[in-house]
């Protein structure tokens, strides 16, 4: 399990590989990316090479993030892609605010790069 | 899409700041709405504006920050109620002498008579005196709704150690401004009064709400962050908007605090404005490049502003994919053209030269 506490500018997050519920919630746009999300790729490509057929659901509920961590949130999901084009169970649900047309436009841009279950639930 | 290098005009007061506050470390200076809710921010800002120069704010000079904002709140006119263009200005700079508070506000003109009197009566007493004239007032104007302030100037003459320096300006029958500058500097007193006045001059030419000079760390930027989003948002929830003005904001701070050639002492500095124009907002950054930099973003900027949104979105998406093979993970180039993206009335750039070796880079993306 990997659970990191929110900061001012680092999201919550909570990766729990027993119940396949991995969750980033907040605001990402630390300095350095690479520092903050190094340990959470590493934990998702350890999480892949044992999913073995566990159905996985990724929650990305995100205030805004800067340019750096949307690249690593897209190399994130990446390997979740790699997982379900393996026959692998994944599911993305990327929750916005209805107003937030900034979070609503990245939650389209990362859907159509990837070939993944994404779904926008976009709250009114 | 209407963006390209910018004309001379757009970028002349933030030129023009740029070089009047460049000796200095950090330059501070608010124009938005004086309530308690940003007390606390201004903190952070002064915190981080100091954190790499000349050691961690002290609490002396916490103390008469509060103290001097929170006077301005509870005793200055408040400019929708009274219909004024603005509260005034906060503004707070740091050089190797030390940190002035320099701040403007309005006040009924027949309030100014009793202030007057009040701050020199404090100004011509010693540290034995002030400390009994505290004292008194504790005791006897507990229940007066007029003691705060009393109390409020004796506290900042106390602490700072320093003449209030002050002025009265009349703006018409009813309304006068007051000037107040509280020092805590080694050696002697300078007076900002003047300057200060050029300062609020500009920026209601600019009707700029914030202007900050000095290092961008990350300290200093997530204060700044803060006050411009509840500035922008207007105390409401935080709209889509205001969300596109944060977002743009973090990526031009933080490119200068990754790409801002270093001065002699080795600080990455910028310069940054926020403000409203025909009711759009705008944001105005600098910082200074070298020659290769310069080239790069012109190159970069000349580009990006040619491309309709589509060619955006098409290019932000390649470059996501790129950036995944990129061995530096910390540079995407996604950056910009985040930038460009959002600015939903164009990006204008422009470079002056500084001397021989580095350019004033600046850049106004308008909402």
């Amino acid at each position: 399990m990997l659970h990191i506490e929110r900061t001012e500018d680092t999201p919550e997050v909570h990766f729990d590989p027993r119940e396949g519920f991995f969750s980033v919630v907040g605001r990402s746009l630390p300095e350095n990316a690479y520092n903050f999300f190094k340990p959470l790729i590493d934990f998702t490509k350890q999480y892949v090479t044992s999913q073995n057929g566990k159905s996985t659901n990724l929650t990305f509920k995100l205030d805004y993030f800067n340019s750096s961590s949307g690249r690593f949130i897209f190399e994130m999901l990446t390997i979740f892609e790699e997982s379900y084009k393996k026959q692998q169970q994944v599911k993305v649900k990327w929750l916005v605010d209805k107003d937030d047309e900034l979070m609503i436009e990245k939650g389209e841009e990362l859907k159509s790069l990837l070939d993944i279950p994404f779904e926008i639930e976009i709250k009114e | 899409m209407n963006s390209h290098s910018g004309g001379k005009a757009d970028f002349k007061t933030i030129t023009e700041l740029f070089h009047r506050f460049r000796k200095q470390d950090s330059t501070f200076c608010y124009r938005g709405a004086f309530s308690e809710q940003f007390t606390s921010t201004i903190l952070d800002i002064s915190a981080g504006a100091t954190y790499r120069t000349s050691g961690n704010v002290n609490k002396k000079v916490s103390f008469l920050l509060v103290e001097c904002f929170q006077n301005i709140i509870k005793h200055g006119e408040n400019a929708e109620l009274e219909n004024l263009e603005d509260d005034g200005i906060f503004t707070f700079r740091i050089d190797k002498d030390g940190f002035i508070i320099n701040s403007i506000n309005h006040l009924k003109s027949e309030e100014t008579i009793g202030l007057q009197d009040w701050v020199e009566k404090v100004n011509s007493l010693d540290s034995a005196s002030l400390k009994e004239l505290y004292l008194k007032q504790l005791n006897e104007n507990e229940l007066s709704s007029k003691s705060g302030a009393g109390l409020g100037l004796i506290e900042l003459a106390r602490k700072s150690g320093q003449k209030l320096v002050y002025e009265f300006e009349s703006i018409n029958e009813k309304y006068s401004r007051f000037h107040q500058q509280v020092s805590f500097i080694q050696g002697d007193l300078i007076k900002n009064i003047e300057e200060t006045k050029g300062l609020y001059k500009l920026m209601n030419q600019e009707n700029a709400l914030l202007f900050y000079k000095g290092d961008f760390s990350q300290k200093s930027i997530l204060p700044l962050l803060d006050i411009v989003e509840q500035n922008v948002s207007g105390g409401k929830n935080i709209s889509g908007m205001t969300r596109k003005v944060a977002h743009v904001l973090i990526e031009l701070l933080q490119n200068i605090s990754k790409h801002s050639r270093p001065d002699e002492k080795g600080r990455k500095e910028g310069i940054f404005m926020i403000g409203l124009l025909d009711d759009h907002v705008y944001l105005q950054c600098g910082n200074v490049l070298g020659n290769v930099d310069k080239q790069m973003v012109a190159d970069n900027l000349d580009y990006l502003t040619t491309l309709s949104k589509e060619e955006l979105a098409d290019l932000h998406k390649a470059a996501m994919k790129a950036s995944l093979k990129f061995e530096n993970k910390n540079k995407s180039g996604l950056g910009l053209i985040e930038v460009v993206k959002a600015a939903r009335l164009g990006v204008k750039h422009s470079f002056e030269p500084i001397d021989a070796e580095s350019f004033l880079f600046t850049i106004k993306v308008s909402f």
